[in-house]
Formats: structure tokens, C-alpha cells, sequence
């Protein structure tokens, strides 16, 4: 987000283009595919653990009412 | 006879096409009605904590997506340019949200059986009566400008189809709000998700096609960017035209508006109804990659071509919209006028254009209808159930509810019809979608200290969460647009006041959300390690 959204920007604050795109609008891309890149490694990786632990600690509490 | 039968077509279609579509909503509030259960406060708020993960994502994507996906945010791009490619990057922040915060509150959700984000930060702190009435104001300053936003869009868009007919705004604003509170009050959460759901369909589809028919109607994605070359060099640089978009602001919208977003009444009640971390988990992966992905894509095209065929007037008195376009929101629905009958032919054309209308009046429906919604379980749960009336029947409750979604749709159309007369003191409050979205999120963001202390940290005190959530509300307040005519009509001895605000914002150019937010963490903080210390 710094580089994305704050100061980041000052690198590319031109009105010039890149491949006929704009500058300013080519960051953006640029950023918003790294946000995606992120989001679906978090979703295959990170958050599927997470689930899975809370998972087992759910069924470790409902053995221990059980129990 | 020629003309007659044409005019007769340019009305006709566009009306049976929204007639059906309105019909259909009100199809799936009764359906909504046989499926829940008889009387159940916790269907009709929660759809049962049963929610899929299909409907989950479609209901929290609608939600989030407003008429500011479909009007405001082409506006903002026709008035500002390419900056708000930067702007979009604050969507993919409300994605991770929907996930990281989102499922702690599920989790805690399902655990305390909360309907209301008051009921579990209340429970939390200990405080049944302050907080309580503290949260159903940030819940009233959050809905009640979020649904004005709403019923402007619809005015907006009838203003633009029936220029015709006199006071087509008005009709257009009290039609969208007559039956958006119809199919609440009959249907519930449940009519309220499955229509979000056909509406999520039709806005994303809606502003993909704006996008495509706009390049192609320009000559495809080469001759496209060719012309975007050539705009002004403020509309491809940072801050934009009207210097809005400074850094600071920039930034601190696009970290906290999602945040704001994601932690409103409306998005927490969907986080209780879901029915498992694998619903939230995918929801948060669509919402980075589809919704993100329309913005950049479909929506940017619009603006920058809007800006390209109806040319902005720059000059030393600011900037403003082309006479041919009226205001700067109603940018895509005469893009939209203009391209597809030469795209698709007059008869296809209307009733591909008619379909938009009825996308951009399902984007303005589904954003108001889940906060109509979520402010009346908010007042019903923790005004009359929880102070006046604890033994009231549930049938009552649902009512009151009922009659919370009139009094708050009425309350929200009589400010829009009021804001809307240019010699309204808040005519310029009430000039952009985007305006009013960014004042509601200024107050739901003050929740955010609270919702992470109770979510992560569990370090906060009960007078540190009251005091903070006050300082932040105010501050926040008085950095916003609406200020100024407030504060004009108490005193002049407050007009030192203004100077304070005025060059407070110069000093240091971030949201208002950002001014309040501060000030709320600082005395959040502070008496959280008093507390710590005097223990």
C-alpha cells in the first residue's frame, strides 16, 4: 500500500505513458496484480491452515464437553 | 406517427424491462417470507447462521459495491482521471478484511449468539447502556448517509432517462426506495442475500459490458489509449484535477475506507450469518480479484473515455462537467445513451442500455437495502429490546423493525430530495456519491480500535472504548464536509472553530476517518494503560 498508494507513487507521478498506457494507471495494474498475487497465497496457504487449526481446536473442545 | 411510435419505444422498453426486474425482487421477498421461519428474530436479521459460501460472497460483494461502483466511481474518474487506478487499490484492503477481521467476528458470532455488532463489543466491555447507545449512532451516521447515496443514484438515473418528464430525480429516488423497503420488510435477511446475490450478478456483468462497449465503441484498446494520451497532463498524474488526490489523503483513504467498509453494521451482521470460515475465505478471494479487477478494468475505461468524448471545462474557476453531461455521476448513463445504440443497433441497443439501468439500480438497491436492513436490527435489538421493552414478544420486535425500515427510508429521501435544490446548504455535500460514501466510513472506521482489542488484543477498558469512540466520532465530524453548514447555523463565535479546521486540514491533507481515528486510538490507548497501571 505505501508503494501502491503513498509516497511509492512519486516513482511514476509523470504524464508520460509505458506500452501506451498511462503511467499512473500502469502502477495501479502493476499493484493490484501483486495485491492478487498476495490474496491467493494467502488463500491456498495461510488461511487454509488456519482453518484447519481452528478446526481441530473445535473438536478438541467438543471431546472435552463430551468428556 | 414515426416519432410517436419511437418515443413510445424509448420509453417502453426501459420501463417493462425495470418493471420486470422489480417485480422479481419482490418475487424473492416473498419467497424470502415462505422460507423463513414464523417469527424468528435470528432468520429474519440472520438467515439462521446458515449462509453458503455462494451467497455469502454475492450478499458482502453487494454490499461493498454501491451505486459508487457504478455511478460515483465512474464520476470520480471522469472528474479526477487515471489517479483513481490508485484509488482502486483500496478494495483488495477490504478483501483481507473479509477474511483476517471478518471471521474472528463469525467465530465470536456464533459463540455469544450476537445479532448486533453492539451485542458483542458491549458484552466485551461491560457497558449495556453507554456503549450500546454510542454504537446505534455510529450505525445511524454510517446507514443513513450510505442509503441517501442510494436513492440519489436512482433519482440521478431517471433525471438522465426521463429528461422529459418534469421532476424525474424525484420519482426516480422514491420508487427505488418504496420498493427496496417493501421486499425487506417482507422477506428479511433471507430476501435480502438472494436478491443481493442477482444483483451482484447484474452490477459486475453491467460494468463489464460498460467497459468493452465504451473501447469498442472508440475504436478497440489501441485507438482507446491513444486518445487517453492526448487528456490533460493533471488528468494522468496524482492529484488528479481538482488536487483532491494528495498523497496523504490518497493513502489514507484507500487503507481505511475499506476498513470503514468492511466493519459497518451491514457487513458484520453477513460475517454472523455465514455459515463457516471457508464462506468468508472465499468471499475475501473474490472480492480481491473479481471486484478490484472490475474497478481497474471496466470502470477506469468510463471515466477516462467520458473525459475523452465529453471533454471537462478547465479553468481558473476549478473544474466542471460538460454541459452535455450534466453532473459528473451521470457520466456512464450517457456514455451509455451515446454508445450502445450505435454499437447495437436502436432497438438492441435500448434494451441493452435498459439492462444497465436495471445493473446500476440493483448496484444502488443492494447497498441500501442491507443497510435499511441492518439499521433496523439495530435499533430494534439495542434501543427497544435492550433499554425500552426487554420482554416485548418477537413478533413485536420484527415490527418495530419493520417500522424502523420505514421511518429510516423516509428520513433518507426527504434529505436527498431536500440536498438535491441547488440552493440547498448542503448542495455541495450532496454533489458526489463519492462525498457521501466517504463522510459514512469516516464514522464506522471508529470502530476499528474496538473491533480489534475485543477480535485480538482483549487489553482495552470499558471507559477507554467509550471516551475514544466519542473524541473520534467528533473529530471526525468536524473534518468533514457537512461541518461548515452545521456549525453555521449555531453561532458565529464558532467561526474561530472553522479556522482551527481549516488550517488543520491544510497542515496535514488525510481523511477525516484518519483525523478520528487518531484521536480515538490515542485515548483508547491511553486508558487502556491507565487501567493497567492503577490495577
Amino acid at each position: 500500500m505505501v508503494m501502491g498508494t503513498g509516497p511509492g507513487i512519486l516513482l511514476v507521478n509523470r504524464p508520460n505513458s509505458i506500452l501506451g498506457i498511462p503511467l499512473v494507471y500502469a502502477w495501479g495494474i502493476l499493484w493490484y496484480l501483486v495485491q492478487v498475487i498476495v490474496g491467493l497465497v494467502a488463500y491456498f496457504t495461510l488461511w487454509r491452515n488456519d482453518e484447519q487449526s481452528d478446526e481441530q481446536t473445535i473438536e478438541r473442545t467438543v471431546e472435552e464437553v463430551v468428556h | 406517427m414515426i416519432l410517436l411510435a419511437a418515443t413510445v419505444d424509448q420509453y417502453l422498453i426501459p420501463i417493462i424491462t425495470v418493471g420486470l426486474y422489480l417485480g422479481l425482487l419482490l418475487v424473492f421477498g416473498w419467497l424470502g417470507h415462505v422460507y423463513s421461519k414464523a417469527n424468528s428474530e435470528e432468520d429474519y436479521y440472520l438467515a439462521g447462521r446458515g449462509q453458503g459460501w455462494l451467497i455469502s460472497s454475492m450478499t458482502i460483494m453487494a454490499t461493498f459495491f454501491s451505486s459508487f461502483a457504478l455511478l460515483g466511481a465512474p464520476g470520480m474518474v471522469y472528474r479526477e482521471g487515471v489517479v483513481f487506478a490508485l484509488v482502486s487499490l483500496n478494495v483488495p484492503v477490504a478483501g483481507f478484511c473479509v477474511y483476517l477481521l471478518g471471521n474472528r467476528i463469525r467465530q465470536a458470532g456464533h459463540r455469544g449468539n450476537y445479532v448486533t455488532q453492539a451485542d458483542m463489543l458491549c458484552e466485551h466491555y461491560n457497558s449495556p447502556i453507554l456503549l450500546r447507545l454510542l454504537i446505534t449512532l455510529v450505525g445511524f451516521l454510517f446507514a443513513i448517509p450510505y442509503i441517501m447515496m442510494q436513492l440519489k443514484a436512482g433519482g440521478d438515473l431517471a433525471a438522465v432517462l426521463f429528461s422529459d418528464f418534469p421532476n424525474a430525480f424525484e420519482v426516480g429516488a422514491v420508487v427505488l426506495s418504496i420498493i427496496t423497503a417493501l421486499y425487506i420488510m417482507i422477506g428479511g435477511m433471507r430476501s435480502v442475500a438472494w436478491t443481493d446475490a442477482l444483483q451482484c450478478l447484474l452490477l459486475t456483468s453491467g460494468m463489464v459490458l460498460a467497459g468493452v462497449a465504451l473501447v469498442s465503441q472508440m475504436g478497440g484498446p489501441g485507438q482507446f489509449l491513444k486518445r487517453v494520451e492526448s487528456l490533460p497532463d493533471s488528468s494522468l498524474t496524482v492529484p488528479g484535477n481538482t488536487g483532491f488526490w494528495q498523497i496523504p489523503m490518497l493513502f489514507s483513504i484507500c487503507v481505511l475506507m475499506p476498513i470503514g467498509g468492511i466493519i459497518q453494521p451491514a457487513q458484520w451482521m453477513r460475517f454472523y450469518s455465514a455459515r463457516n470460515a471457508q464462506a468468508l475465505r472465499r468471499s475475501a478471494l473474490l472480492f480481491i480479484v473479481v471486484l478490484t479487477g472490475c474497478y481497474v478494468f471496466a470502470i477506469m475505461p468510463v471515466g477516462l473515455g467520458g473525459q475523452v468524448l465529453y471533454p471537462l471545462q478547465l479553468g481558473e474557476n476549478g473544474v466542471a462537467p460538460n454541459a452535455a453531461v450534466g453532473t459528473y455521476d451521470q457520466i456512464l448513463v450517457v456514455l451509455l445513451q451515446e454508445t450502445l445504440p450505435s454499437l447495437f443497433g436502436p432497438q438492441l441497443g435500448l434494451i441493452v442500455s435498459s439492462l444497465m439501468v436495471v445493473a446500476i439500480m440493483a448496484a444502488a438497491m443492494s447497498t441500501a437495502d442491507s443497510n435499511l436492513h441492518a439499521f433496523s436490527g439495530i435499533v430494534t435489538r439495542d434501543l427497544y429490546v435492550k433499554l425500552l421493552r426487554p420482554n416485548s414478544s418477537e413478533a413485536e420486535r420484527l415490527n418495530v423493525g419493520r417500522i424502523v425500515i420505514i421511518a429510516a427510508t423516509g428520513i433518507s429521501l426527504v434529505f436527498v430530495l431536500l440536498g438535491s435544490t441547488p440552493d440547498s446548504p448542503f448542495a455541495g455535500f450532496m454533489e458526489m456519491i463519492v462525498g457521501l460514501a466517504l463522510f459514512a466510513v469516516a464514522f464506522s472506521v471508529q470502530l476499528l480500535p474496538m473491533t480489534l482489542d475485543v477480535l485480538f488484543f482483549r487489553r482495552g477498558s470499558k471507559w477507554g472504548a467509550i471516551l475514544g469512540l466519542t473524541v473520534g466520532l467528533a473529530i471526525a465530524f468536524s473534518m468533514t464536509t457537512l461541518f461548515q453548514p452545521f456549525i453555521i447555523t449555531l453561532s458565529d463565535a464558532d467561526a474561530q472553530v472553522l479556522r482551527w479546521v481549516k488550517h488543520a486540514k491544510a497542515a496535514i491533507p488525510v481523511h477525516a476517518s484518519a483525523w478520528g481515528l487518531t484521536a480515538n486510538s490515542l485515548v483508547f490507548i491511553a486508558l487502556a494503560r491507565w487501567r493497567k497501571r492503577s490495577l
